[in-house]
């Protein structure tokens, strides 16, 4: 080998350097590429979108098959436990059945009363469905390839669910693919408001399975099983999205999610757009005032707010109990 | 004028002789990114790259010259959304360093080459640990990287088998080189 017969004749760091000039070469080049890429940038985000669309051609011809053979996967892994897994589906079943008919009922009950208060109805959030084709975890970013991009008005943000829950968020679009980061990546946060206790939270994810629950008010009280779900804080995420249940960790509570990418195969990647209402001015502006903040009108309070007391308003329905006396 | 087109044509099929290792490295990166999972995925998955630049840099580095490297790196950084950049720098050191004890490792038996491998994988793992914390600006759990190190070091043997047919067939073939 003639690489061999050369190295004999020198030795040291200087002298390797010198023989493998294209390897030394190509060393600086990767220092430079990592710099010009540690900003992410307009044209790092543009690479990564071609590399997305290339892999995803490639991808999506197998995700068909690939899906299958993770469900045969799965029913072998399921073959020697389907007698407990009936009892247990069956009891399931029953509970569900019971819970139904009382379901109705309150969803009628809630519907009258959001009648009554005049609740803004929420309008439903846009979406495009998409199915999980590639899943590119490694050891420090765990994201998912989805087969819907730019094309189909995917965009950065968005919210990535399937019918169980959450999965993440979409950090990067090509033309016909789309890169979600996991609720479990290292990097993810999301606010999301825990039910019954009515706590919110930053959801963060640490690389392991089950995401912490951070900035949680100090003091506060958990219960096991209790649900997890987005809230609209910040106009990122639609609100009441499931996430997953609250379990016991180590140090902080964690999250355990309903979803992941082991199980996700057809997704919706959610097109939500916060709706920011600017109420129309309701007197023209005191002059060399600008700090004071505007008379609030009647209409622009929700039922929840308490109305400042004014004594030129006659705000019956919102001045609190203990104002009156 | 016919000679020339028959040159070029032996040129072209020369670079995509050459460039076999490189094609057959990334279809198998792919391939690992197909989201099917065994056992559940509780196993982390290979790091089928750092095994392949090993075996070629050990058993044939024309077949995986420093460019090519250069490539599966990049590959390794779109793939995963690691910093472009990040497993080019890490595989392209493996590589030099792999070529440095070439002259160790060559002519042993399977153990033996088994063994640098350990070593270059536990290398990789602590490199890649301690660029992705200056990466990242934080502190990172070292267990999913050893993890991945110990079951790349367990398949090894069986992509070496893989690669060493290939190789077989590279140099074998009437086209080679």
């Amino acid at each position: 080998m003639a690489w061999n017969s050369r190295r004999k004749r020198s030795s040291g760091l200087w002298a390797f350097v010198v023989e493998n000039r294209l390897l030394a070469l190509l060393c600086l080049a990767a220092i430079i590429l990592l710099f010009l890429s540690r900003g992410q940038g307009e044209l790092t985000q543009l690479v990564r979108g071609v590399g997305d669309d290339l892999a995803a051609s490639a991808m999506e011809l197998v995700a068909g098959p690939a899906a299958e053979a993770n469900r045969w996967i799965e029913g072998a892994g399921t073959f020697l436990s389907v007698y407990e897994e009936n009892q247990r589906l069956r009891d399931e079943n029953a509970r569900l059945r019971m819970a139904q008919g009382e379901l109705g009922e309150l969803q009628r009950k809630v519907r009258r009363y959001e009648e009554l208060l005049k609740v803004p109805m929420e309008a439903p959030v846009a979406g495009v469905a998409g199915r999980v084709i590639a899943d590119m975890s490694g050891p420090f970013v765990r994201s998912v390839l989805v087969s819907v991009g730019r094309d189909q008005g995917v965009a950065h943000g968005q919210a990535v669910v399937d019918d169980r829950g959450m999965l993440g968020r979409i950090i990067g679009t090509g033309r016909r693919s789309s890169r979600a980061l996991l609720l479990t990546d290292l990097s993810s946060r999301i606010p999301v408001i825990i039910e019954g206790a009515n706590l919110k939270a930053i959801l963060a994810g640490d690389n392991s399975d089950q995401p912490t629950l951070e900035y949680l008010p100090p003091g506060s009280r958990l219960t096991a099983g209790a649900r997890v779900l987005t809230t609209a804080d910040g106009g990122v995420l639609p609100p009441g999205i499931v996430v997953g249940t609250v379990v016991r960790g180590t140090s902080s509570p964690r999250v355990s999610l309903y979803t992941s990418e082991r199980r996700a195969d057809f997704v919706r990647v959610l097109k939500y757009v916060a709706p920011v209402d600017v109420d129309a001015d309701p007197a023209p502006p005191a002059a060399g005032a600008p700090d004071t903040p505007a008379a609030p009108s009647p209409a622009s309070n929700g039922p929840g707010t308490v109305a400042p007391v004014t004594p030129v308003m006659p705000v019956v329905m919102q001045i609190p109990e203990g104002a009156v006396r | 004028m016919i000679d020339m087109i028959h040159l070029a044509y032996v040129q072209v099929a020369q670079i995509f002789w050459r460039a076999l290792p490189l094609l057959f490295t990334v279809f198998l990166m792919l391939a690992l990114c197909l989201p099917v999972y065994l056992l559940e995925g509780r196993l982390p998955l290979p790091n089928i790259a750092l095994a392949s630049l090993f075996f070629w840099a050990m058993n044939g580095p024309s077949f995986m010259p420093p460019w090519a490297v250069f490539i599966v790196g990049l590959v390794q950084d779109l793939l995963s959304g690691t910093p472009l950049g990040f497993w080019v720098m890490i595989y392209l050191l493996a590589h030099g360093f792999t070529l440095t004890q070439r002259v160790f490792f060559r002519g042993r038996t399977g153990i033996g080459s088994w063994l640098g491998f350990a070593l270059v994988t536990a290398l990789v793992g602590f490199a890649a640990w301690l660029m992705g914390m200056v990466m990242f600006g934080r502190w990172l759990d070292p267990t999913s990287l050893a993890v991945q190190a110990l079951v790349t070091l367990v398949c090894y043997p069986l992509f070496a088998r893989l690669f060493m047919q290939l190789r077989r067939t590279l140099t074998t073939a009437p086209e080679s080189l």
